[in-house]
């Protein structure tokens, strides 16, 4: 993969010219968000960071992102949990795709996957970590892609 | 008194109907305080006149306690306890024998019996016993229970580690696949960011492992301990001077209000662990053109140490989990902050070992004050 690799975005403005979309990551881990901020930014996406749930939310609603990607474990094991369904209700970023990072697979023994977890989950994919670039920008450009009726609010409607 | 009560499952065996009757009688009005829970307990009774009929029983539902004749007209109680008693099961046996010959208690003893009831017995002779396997009861039960809180622990420890670990592992992970895939492009000096950025985080990696090896070899006991007549005064001098270069940087003033020499009887390598874990992080967690201020002094037989900085301080909520392992105050001050998270607890444990402890009072956002104080004279020892 090369730097002058096309950006992957379905997003027009209202002259119908291609913008930017906007992406928001959010995890504890400065490194890792640096990791994905460069990731990103290289291939044209506009990025945010935040460090905490409650951070990254009050961002997002003004920074108004057309995709979310958010760790887990912050300050607690579930505080992503907690966040995704914080977003899922704001009326404004309710049908924003979600990417979860996970990086619990083994201390937990589990395997996130979206046939069992998106049940409950509000979330749009997982990413194991460590991430690959690879695995998250093609990950990022199918989110970014998906309809707004494919959007995970399964978990949502079983827990309001 | 806690009002709480639980019950007790008593299995009664005796071919003779009188004492099934009697046993029974008794001990549905017996009560027993029990001391690990502070609550009482009662008992709920089975009587059986044969052993076939209790062992099928135990298929249903498994005693507490089983007071079994040792003889019975077909399976008598040596067999019973012998091979139809799972050891799972954990059922204190109390033999009721008539002939307490010597023989029959060695035997029933290797075969598991707790305890033995000599008939013809009287109502106290009885209770005394029931209360003697009832305290053994509980306490085995308490101990489980200890051991079961102590194998969590240790479980919630070694996941928290390895979360901490792997978390620069993915970092390192993350910024090489930037530079395998040539992200910021071919100019080598794009990735110098990034290189340091990792070189950073394996640091702090290797001083986390070290903290670990510290901390282990302290609580384990395996650390060679050197106690010698050292003078601390000294040994925070040296830690002054290992932390000027990070304090230079942030232009914070380092002042040591002090004798000029105390001494006392310690590990100078556990001292210098005090010393240095208490100054790093005055300087790490100050702000800048800050101070910290170092006083020593000696009341007695104790050594009071105490390091204040003017830095960001904690809230009462960060104050309660200061000293837990691993707790790393993370907060938007502190994210660039490396930290092993286990400095604290080290400084704690040490303490422990000189008959001291340490405190801390802070005000978010002025700064805090950590004191350790030491006894001068310990017997050497262990936690």
């Amino acid at each position: 993969m090369s730097s002058s690799h096309e950006i992957f975005s379905n997003l027009q403005n209202a002259k119908g010219e291609d913008i930017m979309a906007k992406i928001i990551c959010i995890d504890d881990d400065l490194d890792v968000t640096e990791f994905l901020r460069i990731t990103l930014e290289a291939k044209g996406y506009e990025v945010e960071t935040a460090h905490n749930g409650e951070d990254g939310y009050e961002k997002a609603c003004s920074f108004k992102p057309d995709m979310i990607i958010l760790d887990v474990m912050m300050s607690n094991t579930t505080e992503g949990f907690h966040t995704a369904y914080k977003f899922r209700k704001n009326e404004e970023l309710s049908l924003v795709p979600i990417l979860m990072l996970t990086s619990i697979n083994q201390e937990f023994n589990y395997n996130f996957s979206m046939e069992k977890d998106g049940e409950f989950l509000p979330v749009d994919d997982f990413v194991e970590k460590p991430i690959s670039s690879k695995s998250l920008l093609e990950k990022t450009e199918r989110l970014l892609t998906l309809p707004k009726e494919e959007i995970n609010i399964k978990g949502i409607k079983k827990v309001i | 008194m806690d009002n709480t009560s639980q019950k007790l499952k008593v299995f009664v065996v005796d071919d003779e109907p009188g004492i099934c009757l009697g046993v029974g009688a008794i001990l549905r009005d017996f009560k027993v305080n029990d001391q690990t829970s502070n609550s009482q307990v009662e008992f709920e009774i089975f009587t059986f006149n044969d052993g076939e009929s209790m062992i099928e029983s135990l298929e249903k539902e498994v005693p507490h306690l089983l007071l079994l004749d040792c003889k019975l007209p077909g399976i008598d109680g040596m067999e019973i306890l012998e091979n139809y008693l799972n050891p799972e099961n954990e059922i204190l046996t109390i033999m009721i024998t008539a002939y307490a010959t010597i023989e029959t208690a060695i035997k029933a003893t290797k075969l598991g019996a707790y305890d033995f009831l000599a008939k013809p017995f009287t109502p106290d002779e009885l209770r005394y016993t029931v209360r003697k396997a009832v305290t053994h009861i509980m306490l085995r039960g308490q101990a489980k229970r200890l051991e079961e809180e102590k194998k969590r622990i240790r479980f919630e420890f070694i996941r928290v580690l390895a979360h901490e670990l792997k978390s620069p592992i993915n970092a390192v992970d993350g910024y090489l696949d930037l530079i395998k895939n040539r992200i910021l492009g071919d100019e080598i000096e794009a990735y110098d960011g990034l290189v340091e950025k990792s070189v950073i985080r394996i640091d702090g990696m290797r001083k986390m492992i070290g903290d670990l090896l510290d901390l282990t070899r302290i609580e384990s006991g395996q650390k060679k301990r050197m106690i010698e007549n050292i003078d601390i005064i000294e040994i925070a001098k040296n830690s002054i001077e290992l932390n000027c270069l990070s304090a230079e940087k942030s232009n914070i003033n380092i002042e040591l209000f002090s004798p000029d020499s105390l001494f006392m009887s310690a590990d100078s390598g556990e001292i210098q662990i005090i010393f240095n874990n208490l100054i790093s992080n005055a300087v790490k967690y100050n702000i800048k053109n800050g101070n910290v201020f170092i006083r020593i002094s000696e009341d007695n037989n104790l050594v009071n140490i105490e390091v204040e900085d003017t830095g960001i301080g904690l809230t009462s909520d960060e104050l309660s989990k200061l000293f837990n392992e691993f707790s790393r105050i993370k907060n938007e001050k502190t994210r660039n902050i490396q930290g092993s998270g286990l400095g604290l607890s080290i400084v704690k444990k040490i303490s422990g070992l000189y008959g001291g402890d340490v405190d801390c009072s802070s005000t978010s956002g002025k700064g805090s004050i950590f004191y350790v104080t030491l006894n001068k004279t310990t017997v050497e020892g262990q936690l």
